[in-house]
């Protein structure tokens, strides 16, 4: 274990200054590419910017909640710490992506819908994600046993990941307003290139930056825990 | 063996029926909070009877977690549980056991709430029987679910506190099946065929997943 933790912390090291380099450079073009350059939408006019922030913040925050659920996973058929660790650092910045894909959606909902939030499939089940997000992160934090509060959140990880599709598909049911899936289809994207192409720069950033928070939150948590033992190690010779 | 599990069923069952205060505990709750509602939402009989469903399904589903320090905390903290353990019981029958007493105890519940309901919203006879209906099929999944999320938050600090909102996104599924079944004609999706059948294929998925995993937390430590 000690060795994996090391070898993380040496390869966080060496990639954290790159990735976050990259992740600056990405974001200064999507946005300025996606904010001043791409033309804006016949119906929409300019609020069909928002979705350079909103779709990139969506799905990455979806697939940041399936890696955690193959996080959980790993960490309780391998007793892997490294992927608890992991787990716990990608959390709060999925809570934060998907919370921030609903607020700007809400944001662009109510000049396009009228509304700030209406309750299509869609939008229900990104709230749920957002709740098994808080849920783990809270059953987490009610354990006194380090132990315990790890293999229960993994636990909730992995059955929330097998309900997600269960969720997805049951709320699929009632009607849908949100436009349908867009950009990953057989026939080939449905939105013209000039959108297109800036939104996959967004997207590339989000995720670098996703990289690049969760790398800085995985060192945060190695030297708390190290910080931790010392003091314990402290503690018991002084007894 | 089947005597042993059999042992168990009837340990956990009169248990339940000893701690009736639960029940009535809950009713009581029910009772006041329809009270509330009638207070807020408003003394029209008509607007009442229109809304009785949704109050229903969310005071119970309030309910729901109620009775809930008992059913495994107890057992964990005088060593029952270790105990029945290391005799060869397995954890998930235990687990399946308990969403049984759970069911079971819940089931007086919603007769009780539904009824007491029924008379104060001014529901019809047709109307309570499909209410009621709807809330037994739907329970024995959301009690499997409940022992599930009990069993993970034994050992937690503000067990009662944290259950809610760990468990109810993983019942919506079960939710928006089963309160489709109250209505007369289901909101959205398909008919009440489809509906049952959605729900049956949940149960058995939930038969599956929520015994196992409440098995290997309660073994856990």
């Amino acid at each position: 274990m000690i060795q994996n933790v090391t070898r993380l912390r040496r390869w966080i090291n060496l990639v954290l200054p790159w990735a976050a380099v990259l992740a600056v450079i990405l974001l200064c073009i999507g946005g300025y590419w996606g904010l001043v350059l791409s033309p804006a939408d016949i119906e929409q006019g300019e609020t069909v910017r928002i979705i350079y922030i909103h779709v990139p913040a969506a799905s990455i925050g979806l697939l940041i909640y399936a890696m955690i659920a193959v996080q959980g996973f790993v960490f309780l058929v391998w007793r892997a710490p490294v992927a608890d660790i992991m787990l716990q650092a990608a959390l709060p910045i999925g809570a934060i992506y998907t919370f921030l894909a609903l607020a700007t959606g809400s944001l662009w909902g109510k000049p396009m819908w009228g509304a700030w939030w209406v309750w299509d499939a869609r939008l229900t089940s990104t709230l749920i994600l957002f709740f098994l997000y808080l849920g783990i992160m809270i059953l987490r934090r009610s354990f006194e046993d380090q132990e315990m509060a790890a293999k229960s959140s993994a636990l909730l990880a992995m059955i929330g990941g097998i309900n997600v599709p269960i969720i997805k598909f049951s709320v699929d049911w009632w009607f849908t307003l949100h436009q349908p899936a867009s950009i990953l289809r057989l026939d080939g994207s449905t939105i013209h290139n000039s959108f297109l192409y800036p939104l996959l720069v967004m997207m590339a950033a989000f995720a670098t930056l996703f990289l690049v928070l969760w790398m800085v939150r995985i060192k945060t948590i190695l030297l708390s825990r190290r910080l931790d033992n010392l003091y314990r190690l402290s503690h018991q010779n002084r007894i | 063996m089947i005597k042993q599990l059999f042992f168990l069923i009837n340990r956990e069952v009169v248990i339940g029926w000893r701690q009736q205060q639960d029940v009535v505990v809950a009713s009581a709750f029910f009772l006041v909070a329809i009270f509330v509602f009638a207070i807020t939402l408003s003394t029209d009989q008509l607007l009442l009877s229109q809304t009785a469903i949704p109050i229903i399904w969310v005071l119970l589903l309030l309910t729901n977690f109620m009775p809930l320090d008992h059913l495994w905390a107890d057992d964990w903290r005088d060593g029952t549980l270790e105990q029945l353990l290391s005799c060869g019981i397995t954890g998930w029958q235990l687990a399946l056991i308990k969403a049984l007493r759970h069911f079971l105890v819940m089931m007086p519940t919603i007769f009780l709430a539904t009824a007491l309901a029924a008379i104060l919203l001014d529901m019809s006879f047709g109307q309570w029987e499909r209410v009621l209906l709807s809330l037994l099929l739907s329970f024995p999944s959301l009690s499997l679910l409940t022992v599930m999320g009990a069993a993970l938050t034994v050992r937690a600090v503000r067990q009662q506190l944290i259950l809610p909102i760990i468990l109810l996104p993983l019942m919506i599924p079960v939710l928006l099946f089963g309160v489709g079944l109250s209505y007369p004609m289901p909101v959205g999706g398909g008919g009440t065929y489809n509906n049952l059948m959605l729900l049956a294929a949940l149960f058995l998925f939930f038969l599956i997943l929520c015994p196992w995993v409440s098995g290997w937390v309660i073994r856990q430590g």
